[in-house]
């Protein structure tokens, strides 16, 4: 991160390729569609480009850093559009390829089923207030530790916990819901 | 107690025992017999496979697109080496500014003067106007 506040782009490079792809994944879980989370990403990168001397490794962990600024970012476009774009706008390459952890390629045998499951899951993420989406993304998809989700929600580690268990039951509910219809 | 935590855990973290926190992770296999639990991990698990279900792969253009917007021109570089970001980096404006000081005093330096009386003829011929007629003194 030093070198990185000194402007050197090999050791930015290093960062971008250790980072881009968790954040992007946490941005496209976010936000309504690949384009905006794209967009949000590359904000995030070029701003540990830009304020890499701003970031502080006794405050945080970087990659606690980098979410913080994602969510903040998807936040402000979240509060530019209204509301974030729904389903329809969604390309297919936001159903394809990862798992909730590392990328990994599916293959062929997407189904209607699946793609309709993944809009489901997505259209009911979308659902939930932004803070229980924060939290359940962080941790369920993102598997950071409590701590930092707590330190990326400003909030304590047990309204963490009872903010997650919030997010579950409300996203059960809506998805019941749907299946109900 | 346990009962109770057990309850919080799957609430909040679901079924994936990886993802709770550490020091709760042993208390799973503490209670494999409440039946409660059992009933509890099972709804939770149900719910962690429709949230597994939304994958999303990354954009593998990302990063050159992003390097490509951080590849500055030469006169970028120099700009933004002369005007940091940085209070820490105030140094680099500083010695800028002095560069330039002693280059101008150096140049300074080095230019001759001319001499007023003997920068051209007529002027020559003018401070000659003012010399005595009679060389007598000499």
């Amino acid at each position: 991160m030093v070198a990185v506040s000194k402007g050197n782009q090999d050791a930015f490079q290093q960062l971008l390729h250790v980072h881009v792809d968790a954040i992007n994944r946490f941005a496209r879980r976010m936000s309504g569609n690949s384009h905006e989370a794209d967009d949000i990403t590359q904000e995030t990168m070029l701003r540990l480009w830009q304020h890499a001397h701003k970031f502080d490794p006794r405050r945080s962990k970087l990659t606690t850093w980098l979410h913080s600024i994602a969510r903040n970012l998807c936040m402000d476009h979240h509060r530019k559009n209204a509301r974030f774009t729904p389903l329809e706008e969604r390309s297919d390459d936001l159903c394809k390829g990862a798992t909730r952890g590392e990328p990994e390629t599916r293959g062929p045998e997407i189904n209607l089923h699946t793609i309709q499951t993944e809009s489901l899951v997505h259209g009911a993420l979308l659902g939930l207030p932004e803070r229980q989406r924060s939290a359940l993304v962080l941790s369920y998809y993102q598997q950071l530790p409590n701590q930092a989700v707590a330190e990326i929600l400003a909030v304590s580690l047990s309204a963490t916990e009872s903010l997650l268990a919030r997010a579950r039951r409300n996203l059960k509910q809506i998805l019941d819901d749907s299946h109900g219809t | 107690m346990v009962h109770n935590r057990l309850a919080d855990l799957l609430a909040a973290y679901g079924s994936h025992i990886e993802n709770w926190p550490e020091h709760d992770q042993m208390l799973f296999s503490e209670r494999t017999d409440d039946i409660q639990i059992t009933e509890k991990f099972i709804e939770a698990q149900r719910l962690d496979q429709q949230l597994d279900s939304f994958a999303v792969s990354s954009n593998p253009n990302l990063k050159a697109l992003i390097t490509s917007k951080i590849k500055l021109h030469l006169v970028d570089r120099f700009y933004q080496w002369l005007v940091p970001n940085s209070w820490k980096l105030a140094w680099q404006p500083a010695i800028a500014a002095m560069l330039v000081v002693l280059l101008g005093f150096s140049i300074g330096i080095q230019v001759e003067q001319p001499s007023p009386l003997a920068s051209n003829w007529e002027d020559q011929l003018y401070w000659a106007a003012f010399a005595p007629e009679d060389d007598a003194y000499e």
